[in-house]
């Protein structure tokens, strides 16, 4: 029994690091924008509704990479060279389990509802997540033409491959299936609605640009070490490097904002707000960013992007195109004073 | 071709460099010493990735300094950590630098084809680079250093972790291109190989560069120069072992 008790205590160790990741969603700007709803209705002593349907949608979210198996935590190679025997191993398969931070979870639900049902139809979710998480996965190591970014086309144009590495990286983060979830939303408002209220396309424009207005305070947050030695081996100016990362992020929204119309003005308005606020962090905080994660921002840099995204992206889609150019003109500002920026310090960084 | 005077660099308190001062006219020039000497520093500092303290550096008559972007269009690189993206795969990475250094699209296609065929990359021209072997990575990282046809080609250790089929690949690749004019500066610990391959050798210690063969005649055998110059004073720390 030694020997499962040792590999409990390891597998409780990785698991209790891996969840530390998860706990990057606290920063995330619609995290926020959800906490910022629940106190409002705590503070005015009502029910913290409105918040209720952000936070379910970030956890669902979460589900997907929160269900894997936990014995997949160690290398198959490991466990494969342990002398262990079939009863030792059933006992860690069951016993792995009650690792399983969904298992908690739902004891937490439990808990808090008192309703079996509810337990039960959340595990049953998570079960379904794990299910096609899993089966995405190998169907696309094992058939390699059916993994989902090979299909991403080439990107025309001196800057494309690098645009095409960067939407990969976009597409590699749990912001973007929030935003993605809120298009879906905006074609069945669109779409399924008897008589839709074109007042209503904006701020579901504005959700999906909220959605991922995170990951441009982090833009270089999943660029590894080598990748940014490549970036500063290419005879590119700095000013062209974000401006790649930032034709990917555009171009990410203005897919996901095409159904709401209209609605696409305050959309893009908000992203080159964000982005023109996020470039700061980005390349001077270098925040840390995870695959399969949801994008972490800092605090100052997200309550500024709260405050301004909004504003100007309600002004350009109510008032004026002028606030659109006005966020436009802060977007390039911030693109040629980060490119100095990236360009300066990018031989200061580099040591031996 | 490349021209070095006086180049110094310090990190903290360390000297990376100190006072480099050299000239690699043509051929192939390899920079060996133990870790820490300074190797990397030096071909970074040349690259243009780290900026000198004091000293001129001249690349084709080019200061990196001055002149960044015409630099990094005559050079080819492969560096310390292989400047590779994980979520692209070989070919993507040929199609991502090819419009970058204005090649038109049948060109990229007829160098990405001829570079993945003489490199043994053609099974692996659509793996994702996070799921490639070192040495696969490493002859992409060569690949890339190449597609522009650079004239001047750095590699930081080429032949280290990869097998003796792929190191020969890369060993013929590099006499081949330096007989067409290509001049190559390599870091290096596998002495064997700087012995056949290098048509001057530099030795580094401590920043400092403590032999050069195109100055200084070799009395001996590379290896026995290696170690009374360069590793003598290491193993002079290890008599307690004998005790």
């Amino acid at each position: 029994m030694a020997a499962v008790v040792a590999i409990l205590k390891a597998l409780r160790l990785l698991i209790k690091r891996e969840l530390g990741t998860f706990f990057a969603v606290r920063f995330n700007n619609l995290f926020l924008f959800a906490a910022l709803l629940a106190y409002t209705s705590l503070a005015s002593r009502m029910m913290p509704i409105t918040a209720i349907p952000f936070f379910s949608l970030l956890l669902l979210i979460m589900l997907f990479p929160l269900s894997s198996d936990p014995l997949s935590k160690i290398p198959p190679s490991r466990t494969a060279l342990w002398p262990l025997t079939s009863g030792q191993w059933t006992v860690l398969r069951l016993a792995s389990l009650g690792l399983s931070p969904l298992l908690w979870l739902a004891l937490l639900v439990l808990l808090a509802t008192r309703r079996f049902m509810l337990a039960g139809l959340f595990l049953l979710v998570a079960a379904a997540a794990q299910v096609l998480a899993t089966l995405g996965t190998r169907l696309a190591r094992r058939v390699p033409q059916f993994h989902p970014q090979r299909h991403l086309p080439q990107v025309p144009g001196r800057l494309g491959g690098l645009i095409r590495h960067n939407i990969r990286q976009i597409l590699s983060i749990l912001d973007f299936y929030a935003a993605l979830l809120f298009s879906v939303g905006a074609i069945a408002y669109r779409f399924f609605k008897e008589h839709p209220d074109s007042a209503a396309y904006p701020p579901l424009a504005m959700m999906v640009a909220l959605a991922l207005s995170t990951y441009t305070q982090c833009s270089f947050g999943l660029d590894s070490v080598s990748g940014m030695t490549r970036y500063r081996l290419l005879p590119l100016r700095g000013w062209e490097i974000l401006l790649a990362k930032d034709i990917a992020f555009l171009s990410v929204l203005f897919i996901l904002t095409l159904p709401t119309g209209s609605g696409m003005i305050a959309g893009m308005t908000f992203g080159l707000t964000v982005i023109a606020l996020g470039r700061h962090p980005s390349l001077a905080l270098r925040l840390p960013l995870r695959r399969w994660r949801f994008a972490s921002g800092d605090l100052r840099f997200s309550g500024l992007q709260f405050m301004a995204a909004p504003t100007l992206g309600f002004a350009a889609s109510r008032s004026s195109l002028w606030f659109l150019g006005l966020a436009l003109f802060f977007y390039l500002v911030s693109l040629l004073a980060g490119g100095w920026y990236f360009e300066r310090s990018s031989t200061q960084q580099v040591s031996s | 071709m490349i021209r070095c005077t006086n180049v110094s660099k310090r990190f903290d308190r360390v000297v990376a460099a100190d006072n480099i001062s050299l000239q690699i006219p043509s051929g192939i020039c390899a920079l060996i010493g133990p870790n820490g000497a300074g190797k990397s520093t030096l071909l970074k500092l040349l690259t243009g990735l780290l900026h000198p303290d004091t000293g001129e550096i001249s690349i084709g008559g080019m200061n990196p300094v001055e002149h960044p972007l015409e630099i990094k269009r005559i050079i080819g690189v492969v560096p310390e950590d292989l400047g590779l993206f994980g979520s692209l795969t070989v070919h993507e990475h040929l199609e991502l630098a090819g419009p970058i250094y204005a090649l038109a699209k049948s060109e990229i296609r007829e160098r990405s084809d001829s570079l993945l065929r003489v490199l043994g990359l053609g099974s692996a021209a659509d793996t994702f680079l996070d799921q490639c072997s070192h040495g696969t990575r490493k002859k992409t990282a060569l690949a890339l250093a190449l597609l522009h046809n650079p004239r001047v080609l750095f590699l930081d250790e080429p032949f280290e972790g990869i097998d003796p089929s792929a190191t020969k690949t890369i060993r013929e690749l590099l006499t081949a291109i330096a007989q067409r004019g290509i001049t190559v500066f390599l870091t290096s610990h596998m002495l064997a190989i700087v012995d056949k391959l290098a048509t001057q050798v530099l030795m580094i210690r401590g920043g400092r560069i403590v032999w050069n063969s195109s100055t200084q005649a070799a009395t001996r055998p590379l290896e026995d120069l290696y170690f009374e110059l360069v590793e003598a004073s290491a193993m002079e720390d290890l008599a307690w072992l004998r005790s």
